[in-house]
């Protein structure tokens, strides 16, 4: 085989991006009647190519149909309705949007040099900042807590924690294995599960 | 381009109305319904404007040019190879954006195209403005209005699409920007290409290059396969531009030219498109979250089918006696009117009684088709497909491998046929596969008059009930066998699962009628050509050679036929089967003969009885029907009836499905491996069946 490192190499089926970390939630986490914007997608080339191709592209705004916590969800791109299966979904990472801010930076002005290219880094920039997740917050940094997403027992464990909308979070340090963060919120350090730290959105000042 | 007719190609994504146009320019009707994939293979028409003929080609639906399933690959092939004169992209008015996409890549490829801005009407009902003048000005492209379904704007759009074709639109790659490091990388690979005239008579060097910057495994596959050195460099040098871009852009190439793509496409939308309502939630939507409910959905689906089972079975009792008279009549008054010898029995026994035991169910099958239409137009179907998802995953299937079910006669009464071809949506060849070979279990039109005619034989007092059972039992074999085939010979992941759910609408009598009509003319020609044909081969196999006169003379009465019935080829053959099956299954000999007539098309198993028990009748007036007959005969009882259903609904696919079993997978080795597996299941399955029945008994 010809030293080829393009996508088809690099990424075997069902496995991740090189570059993992990425924006937003996955789309499972989603609640009905709620609208979401694609960030992007980490699902294997052929799955993603698809998904790109019907439409739910990076920077597509969706609008959640219905969702539950088992089976497939139906989310609405401009008239057309898609029932996504979960596993799918799941590789579909999104922030919140509103329904109004259709497009709010115009991609044909996109200037090439933003990084991860395109319009839609700018794009989501101009409408949340530069929110992340938990899991992403560098060492010494201070997050705001936008919104906590998921469903249930997560969102009320870490609520449980003083994790609140609003309440200022700082990174200690994070670990390995097993897979979690150690923070700082109001004084007090605390250790979350990295999986809990994904559902956290924060907003940060760099 | 000049000599011969023109050729116009329809492309479009799936459910977007390309053959609702195609039927409006060419006059003909084929199969539309409101669920994305009807159409998996391209289909050709005629289509005149004035004086000029040109070819109309249907292409399968594609969400984009780099194909993702068979019937996108065929899509995509077919632009590339046969080089169209015109495309006519059928863009779903209501889903500018999403549409728009694919007329980027059209672009790319630089076909001459020309949009059809189709469901117009649609989008305006929703508050969705489009200013088409002002589109066609930005791309570059003619666009014209149309309402497909009623044929508004197909007039014009013909014109525009003769006049382009006949000017000799030539083919023009249209350069988007995909940001600056992408652009210097095309540049680059362009000009090789331009140099060691790589594929330049095939397709423009800008496309080439483009796809080799995504790294599209189709294209790469297809340079290797040349085994030129130049090829080889050229894609050497493509790697590495395409590493450079995704180690700079921190993301694949393919994933950053599509963002360009939709960048384009979301500036030319805003331009031309205003929103004048934001309420999204229609009505489908309110409906869809009970429909879709993963606790309440499965339920409100198991309702509708039984109801649509029992109400079928009750609204085609009368007409079905009325039938059964008519032929019992039509015997009756043959009989008497022919002179007594072969010519008779042959007339009588084998093309009507043969005939009569098919055609005597028309009017189920009519409503069957009637009511399963009434759940394609209004889209339910999809909704069928989404809730059966989580059901197929579990099995090893996917939840596009629903079509091909349904199509086969998951609701009963369809053709595996056209389901194993409705597979071609299928991306992984395991999962295809695998549909493929479970798809015959399910219950088509042709195993239909045998349920019916033992299900009203044995067990009539459950008429809806027991069909709705037969259908849970075929639906368990095609799951459980389609398990067994994924976690031993076809062994791999599943792949994702993303449906179009088109909106709910209200069917229009007309097309449900058209649909009704079609498929019942296509069973009625069916049993007016090859069945009867096949119940006159049956009878004559049934009837030669005669029993010697010395041998005859000794019998009469039933012992007479039956012994006549027994020297015959066929008599032979299945005294053969007898001896295995008599025991096992509770199969009679006659059973057996039918049995391997239906081999041929599976309504001949009916035809075939029809004709073996109507050639021992003596009593000339005895006009009761084939069920009665069943009935009252000795060695007959529900079990057997059962163990029989059941056999027929498993075992080996009639020879128009083993040859498109074959196409499909290309491969002997799949067809008759479906062959020993079916045979082999319905046997086990029936032994079963009939042995524990027979113990309870």
């Amino acid at each position: 085989m010809r030293n080829r490192r393009g996508r088809n190499q690099n990424r075997e089926r069902g496995a991740r991006r090189a570059d993992a970390v990425r924006p937003g939630y996955p789309l499972t986490m989603a609640l009905s009647d709620e609208y979401v914007r694609v960030v992007t997608i980490t699902t294997d080339h052929a799955a993603e190519s698809r998904l790109v191709s019907m439409g739910i592209n990076p920077g597509a705004l969706l609008h959640i149909i219905s969702s539950s916590a088992t089976g497939p969800i139906v989310v609405a791109r401009d008239e057309t309705r898609f029932g996504i299966d979960r596993k799918t979904a799941w590789h579909v990472r999104v922030v919140p949007a509103s329904s109004e801010n259709h497009h709010a930076a115009d991609p044909i002005f996109c200037t090439d040099n933003c990084r991860g290219c395109s319009y839609r880094t700018e794009m989501m920039k101009a409408e949340y900042g530069e929110s992340i997740t938990l899991k992403m917050l560098k060492k010494g940094e201070i997050g705001t807590v936008l919104s906590i997403r998921g469903r249930g027992v997560t969102v009320s464990r870490l609520r449980d924690m003083g994790i609140t909308e609003g309440a200022e979070v700082k990174m200690i340090r994070s670990i390995q294995d097993p897979d979690s963060v150690i923070v700082d919120i109001k004084g007090k350090q605390m250790k979350i599960a990295g999986w809990d730290a994904l559902h956290v959105i924060l907003e940060v000042n760099r | 381009m000049n000599n011969s007719i023109p050729v116009i190609a329809l492309a479009g994504n799936p459910n977007s109305g390309k053959t609702s146009i195609f039927n409006a320019l060419t006059g003909s009707k084929q199969h539309v319904a409101n669920y994305p994939g009807i159409t998996v293979e391209i289909k050709e028409g005629k289509a005149r404007s004035g004086e000029f003929t040109a070819e109309v080609v249907d292409l399968p639906g594609t969400y984009s040019l780099t194909p993702y399933s068979p019937d996108e690959v065929a899509a995509r092939d077919y632009l590339l190879e046969q080089h169209p004169d015109v495309v006519i992209h059928v863009v779903d008015a209501s889903n500018l954006e999403r549409n728009l996409y694919l007329t980027t890549q059209l672009m790319e490829l630089g076909v001459p195209v020309l949009i059809a801005l189709n469901m117009i009407d649609i989008a305006e009902a929703r508050g969705i403005r489009i200013d088409s003048e002002a589109l066609s000005r930005i791309l570059g492209i003619p666009v014209i209005r149309t309402v497909a379904n009623r044929g508004t704007g197909s007039n014009e759009l013909l014109y525009e699409a003769m006049r382009m074709a006949m000017e000799g639109a030539s083919w023009v790659p249209v350069d988007l920007s995909y940001g600056q490091l992408s652009d210097d990388a095309l540049r680059i690979l362009k000009k090789k290409i331009v140099e060691t005239d790589l594929l330049t008579d095939m397709v423009p060097p800008g496309w080439l290059a483009l796809r080799l910057l995504e790294q599209d495994s189709h294209t790469i596959n297809r340079i290797e396969k040349l085994n030129s050195p130049d090829g080889d460099e050229i894609l050497n040098i493509s790697a590495d531009l395409a590493d450079r871009v995704f180690k700079e852009m921190n993301d694949e190439t393919e994933g950053v030219i599509a963002d360009h793509r939709y960048g384009f496409v979301a500036g030319v939308v805003k331009r031309i498109k205003s929103n004048s309502s934001l309420n999204r939630v229609y009505l489908s939507d309110r409906v869809d979250r009970f429909l879709t409910n993963p606790l309440l959905g499965p339920v409100v689906m198991a309702a509708v089918l039984f109801g649509l089972f029992q109400f079928t079975f009750a609204i085609s009792r009368v007409p079905i006696e009325l039938m059964e008279g008519f032929f019992n009549w039509l015997h009756t008054v043959a009989w008497n009117a022919l002179p007594e010898g072969l010519i008779r029995s042959m007339i009588v026994s084998g093309a009507i009684d043969g005939v009569g035991g098919v055609v005597g169910f028309v009017p189920l099958i009519m409503f069957m088709f009637f009511f399963i239409s009434i759940l394609e137009d209004t889209g339910y179907m999809a909704r069928i497909a989404f809730l059966m998802d989580r059901i197929f995953r579990k099995f090893g299937l996917h939840g596009n491998s629903i079509v091909p079910f349904i199509v086969s006669g998951g609701i009963s009464g369809g053709c595996a046929v056209p389901g194993i071809m409705a597979a071609r949506t299928l991306r992984d060849p395991r999962e295809r596969i695998a549909t493929i070979l479970s798809v015959p279990f399910m219950n088509c039109g042709a195993k239909l008059p045998i349920y019916a005619l033992l299900i009203a034989a044995f067990f009539s007092e459950y008429e809806g009930l027991m069909l709705f059972l037969l259908i849970l039992i075929s639906w368990t074999f095609a799951l459980l066998s389609a398990r067994m085939l994924r976690s031993t010979v076809l062994k791999g992941e599943s792949t994702s699962f993303v449906l179009e759910l088109p909106p709910y609408r209200l069917p229009s009598m007309k097309s449900l009628l058209i649909h009704m009509w079609e498929r019942t003319w296509l069973y009625l020609r069916k049993a007016g050509t090859v069945i009867l044909f096949a119940s006159v081969v049956m009878w004559a196999l049934m009837t030669f050679p005669i029993l010697p006169a010395d041998q005859a003379s000794s019998l009469s009465g039933n012992e007479l036929t039956r012994a006549r019935l027994a020297y015959s080829i066929a008599g032979r053959a299945g005294r053969a089967f007898e001896a295995i099956t008599k025991p096992l299954m509770g199969f009679d000999w006659k059973t057996d003969v039918a049995l391997i007539g239906g081999f041929a098309a599976k309504e001949i198993v009916v035809s075939t009885l029809g004709t073996a028990y109507s050639m021992g009748e003596i009593d000339v007036d005895d006009s009761s029907s084939l069920s009665q007959r069943l009935a009252d005969e000795e060695g007959w009882n529900p079990v057997t009836a059962f163990a029989l259903i059941l056999f027929t609904m498993l075992y080996i696919p009639c020879i128009a499905t083993i040859a498109v079993i074959k196409r499909e997978t290309n491969s002997w080795k799949w067809a008759g491996f479906s062959i020993i597996y079916t045979t082999g299941a319905a046997a086990l399955v029936a032994t079963i069946a009939y042995q524990t029945g027979m113990l309870f008994r």
